[in-house]
């Protein structure tokens, strides 16, 4: 398999985002309902759930680079937290810079990473 | 509480605006319910093409705050009629339900008085039970001393 560069925004950037409230937000339907769907949150506990996953983030956890719709470059991760895979997709913008949550959700599909092999199944991290 | 200028091309769709709208009117997924309808005012960054949206901290709690009461009432709603379909279809008493179901006594008329919010393990239980209620009177019976309502079920 290619080995893809690293991340295109930095985990230093995405913590220094997190670490200010006005500079984060979570996609609805894609990250925070998803986690809603999942646990029976309501938005709030859902939104600060999908940073605190972002933040726990690292680089063992980058899956590849990637694009939105709009051209906009993002980045993919995936990580088990407390024995659930989550797929993870992020992107940060403008001046002074913010962190889009695209998405937070248990993924469709094996993700491979640096720490393993991210289950679908939700079997935990499998070592390649 | 503006955290998206005006104008800003949709990230996800690549062809809509995200800016500020007002979501009262519309239906949105909350907690585990499919739909719940947004019955105030609230103010959120949302796409006019593809509709999706952008929450923060101030957004989320806004949201929260709209769906959460209607949420109650539609749960509320939906479990008592889920609990009176059940006590019809195997003519059973709500004490004999709470029996079945291995739940406290007085809880079932707590939820049809609205009292309590179902958990949801429970209103989807419930839900499952309607679809075949003697089916599941028999299969629940060979987990739960419940024999005399599975005897007064088939009498």
């Amino acid at each position: 398999m290619k080995q893809s560069a690293g991340p295109q925004h930095p985990l230093a950037e995405v913590r220094a985002c997190l670490a200010d409230s006005r500079r984060v937000t979570v996609a609805r339907s894609t990250a925070a309902e998803m986690i809603a769907a999942h646990f029976g949150w309501d938005y709030g506990g859902s939104v600060a759930f999908a940073k605190e996953v972002v933040r726990g983030l690292a680089e063992e956890n980058f899956f590849r680079r990637t694009l939105m719709r709009d051209g906009t470059p993002a980045d993919e991760y995936g990580v088990v937290r407390e024995g659930i895979s989550w797929y993870v997709k992020l992107f940060i913008t403008g001046s002074p810079a913010r962190l889009l949550i695209v998405s937070c959700h248990l993924p469709q599909w094996d993700i491979p990473t640096p720490a393993g092999i991210v289950t679908c199944t939700q079997r935990g991290l499998r070592k390649p | 509480m503006k955290k998206v200028d005006p104008g800003v091309s949709c990230y996800f769709c690549g062809e809509g605006i995200i800016a500020p709208r007002n979501l009262r009117g519309s239906v949105l997924q909350y907690r585990d319910e499919r739909e719940i309808p947004v019955e105030a005012d609230v103010f959120v960054p949302t796409c006019d093409v593809c509709g999706e949206s952008l929450l923060d901290d101030d957004t989320s709690k806004a949201l929260d705050a709209v769906l959460e009461p209607a949420y109650r009432r539609l749960r509320a709603e939906r479990l008592q009629q889920e609990l009176g379909l059940a006590l019809s279809a195997l003519k059973i008493t709500q004490g004999d339900l709470e029996r079945l179901l291995g739940l406290s006594p007085g809880y079932v008329s707590k939820l049809l008085k609205g009292k309590r919010v179902a958990e949801t393990a429970l209103y989807r239980f419930v839900h499952l039970l309607n679809a075949n209620p003697q089916f599941g009177l028999r299969a629940l019976a060979d987990v739960a001393p419940i024999d005399d309502l599975l005897a007064g079920a088939t009498a």
